[in-house]
């Protein structure tokens, strides 16, 4: 039966038809009207962010953890170029979220209106796809086909711009499900058994096989096939970073992170493979280096959900377009089992042991043990951008699947501490740890009042080294040591925390670190533990940008 | 083999979709030698042409990207009569 609503009630009542229960925002002007709207439909929980690219990040984050569409909501023009951000890093890495931004009425579209931006423009190239709803009358269905396209494929962020008399505007309101997932041209083909074949073939005829697996394997739910298909044939196994918790990393298959802060013994089995089997995953220039010199011995097989990535990045043997799951699926049905002795014997030899001199003892090891530790892995790691990310990328033991979440592809500092919000929701019954560097969290750390005001039990932990640490170690390495602008101040967080009334302690040594992780992690809201680690520290292997995996630095190049 | 070839996109007739395929192109910066969009083709969709000269590789790589483009209905390469003029 229909009804005759609002623009503002149809797309509350179209987004609680599609399942969705929460949404991260900001009113303004030309957004007045939906959050009228809003105000009558409680099964909609709003949560009201400091800044709109954190609502960005907040919907990015609750789509990652929960594998469901992320909602984000904003005015027009200032609101919605500061979702932008958000958008673009929900894109590079392939997560679905839908942004719905309020636009100036269709008269005063074109002629430079308070607050009016093209924003269907600006965020072209950051989204799947966007559309400016023109007419009430379509309102529901253009919505509704935007929710399709952001989670079926390789997922991403849509858009959808509706101006305000169009939020005022009434028609008939029909509920409908949305249209179910269609699959990529090239990827919804029937499944090529002579491909398959053909890796397989691959795979028993190699002395040194490798696979290599991205966040493909996450958002597909390819744990169990991934998992199959290293057992059976004893291949090692490399996390992209994105990857990581796609597999467990104490399985003795696991070997780490490859690319620019890969470890040595993983980056040299790359160069030394003779099979590359990668799933799920681009082969970014992060994970490759230089591609010229990227595993030279190497057949590499691609298998993604997006064509275009295919031999986009690195020449394939063998390519296939298709969802891991069902791909790595069919392909077990034509692995022999083997295994790889002398190989990992081989990677076994390559592998060094870390030495680290932190100031107090605090090292990333000590630190991600400890956590590990308190949190007895029940948890989810949000990390920001920099040199912390890279520590918890090659130290912290991830057993489960999905519980790392970080900005990958775009690289956005200020992630981790609005994406831990939307985590949070998504799974409320754990602790969920955001973890920043002293740059990146004083970019959005005033969405703690976010999670004061809505309830939201996100725990902070800040690596605090007085400088935006890796951009600092380029500085270092490739500048002269010329220290321009990285040198970065901190408030006092220990007192930052009590003035939003949450509890917080100061780390320096290793010696205090248990007591206050524990005592963080069990309390009943939000709290903060501020890590004052060694200023200078570096993290290490390296391998110089566009440099070959095979060169990697180990110490600071003199 | 770098060779100039017609780039032919069919697509919904939409300047959204249309901005789109032209944003593909446009991030490949590669050399383009001619340009028309037309709309004497199927009912409802628009022809984008357009005469690039690049390897073929780059070039399959922006057909798959093109025909990742929301409202994109086929994307096909054909030799260009301007690579056997010029």
């Amino acid at each position: 039966m229909s009804r005759l609503l609002t623009g503002g009630e149809i797309l509350c009542r179209t987004l609680l038809d599609a399942g969705v229960d929460v949404l991260f925002g900001y009113p303004g002007g030309a957004i007045m009207p939906f959050y009228d709207a809003l105000h009558g439909h409680p099964a909609l929980r709003h949560i009201l962010v400091r800044h709109e690219q954190a609502a960005a990040h907040a919907a990015d984050g609750y789509a990652r953890a929960s594998n469901r569409l992320g909602v984000c909501v904003a005015t027009s023009g200032p609101g919605a170029t500061n979702l932008v951000t958000g958008l673009a890093t929900a894109h590079m890495d392939g997560s679905p979220v839908l942004a719905i931004t309020g636009q100036v009425s269709r008269p005063m579209l074109g002629r430079d209106a308070f607050q009016e931006t093209d924003v269907v423009g600006v965020t072209a190239p950051v989204t799947k796809h966007n559309a400016l709803v023109r007419d009430v009358a379509e309102l529901a269905d253009v919505v509704r086909e935007a929710m399709a396209i952001a989670v079926e494929g390789r997922p991403g962020p849509v858009l959808v711009d509706v101006p305000k008399d169009v939020q005022n505007q009434k028609a008939e309101y029909e509920s409908r499900a949305i249209r179910p997932a269609k699959a990529p041209r090239e990827a919804g083909r029937p499944l090529n058994d002579d491909a398959l074949r053909d890796i397989a073939r691959l795979i028993a005829s190699a002395e040194r096989p490798l696979m290599m697996i991205g966040r493909g394997i996450i958002v597909s739910g390819a744990y169990a096939e991934v998992l199959a298909l290293a057992e059976r044939t004893g291949m090692p196994v490399i996390t992209t970073l994105l990857g990581i918790s796609a597999f467990p990393q104490a399985h003795a298959l696991h070997l780490g992170m490859p690319g620019m802060h890969g470890e040595v013994h993983v980056n040299k089995a790359i160069q030394a493979a003779d099979v590359i089997v990668g799933i799920g995953l681009r082969f970014d220039d992060r994970v490759t280096g230089n591609t010229a010199t990227f595993a030279p011995r190497a057949k590499i097989v691609h298998i993604d959900i997006d064509a275009a990535a295919i031999g986009r990045n690195v020449p394939v043997a063998v390519g296939i377009a298709g969802d891991a799951k069902a791909v790595v699926g069919r392909l077990l049905t034509f692995v022999e089992p083997r295994d790889c002795a002398r190989w990992q014997e081989e990677i076994s030899g390559l592998m060094r042991p870390r030495e680290e001199v932190f100031s107090g003892g605090l090292t990333p090891e000590t630190i991600f043990s400890a956590l590990a530790e308190v949190t007895g892995g029940r948890t989810t790691i949000v990390s920001d951008v920099g040199q912390h990310q890279m520590w918890v990328a090659q130290r912290y033991p991830f057993q489960r699947p999905n519980s790392h979440i970080t900005s990958g592809g775009l690289g956005a500092m200020g992630f981790a501490v609005p994406a831990a919000m939307g985590v949070h929701l998504a799974r409320p019954d754990e602790p969920v740890w955001a973890i920043s560097g002293d740059g990146g969290f004083q970019m959005n750390m005033a969405e703690i009042a976010t999670m004061i005001q809505e309830g939201l039990v996100v725990k902070l932990a800040i690596f605090n080294n007085g400088y935006l640490g890796m951009v600092r170690q380029w500085q270092q390495f490739f500048h002269g040591g010329r220290y321009a602008s990285t040198p970065i101040w901190s408030p006092d967080y220990v007192k930052l925390a009590a003035a939003y009334g949450i509890p917080g302690w100061r780390i320096k040594s290793a010696g205090e670190l248990e007591d206050a992780l524990r005592r963080a992690n069990q309390s009943a809201g939000p709290a903060l533990v501020e890590l004052v680690i060694e200023q200078e520290a570096n993290v290490f292997p390296m391998i110089v940008p566009g440099g070959s995996l095979s060169e990697p630095l180990e110490a600071a190049p003199v | 083999m770098k060779q100039a070839r017609t780039v032919t996109v069919r697509l919904e007739e939409e300047l959204l979709t249309l901005g789109r395929a032209c944003g593909v192109l446009r991030r490949h910066n590669l050399p383009i030698r001619d340009f028309a969009v037309v709309s004497n083709g199927h009912p409802g969709t628009w022809k984008l042409s357009c005469v690039i000269e690049a390897e073929d590789a780059a070039l399959k790589g922006l057909v798959l990207q093109i025909n990742n483009v929301i409202g994109v209905r086929e994307t096909t390469v054909t030799p260009s009569f301007l690579s056997e003029v010029s």
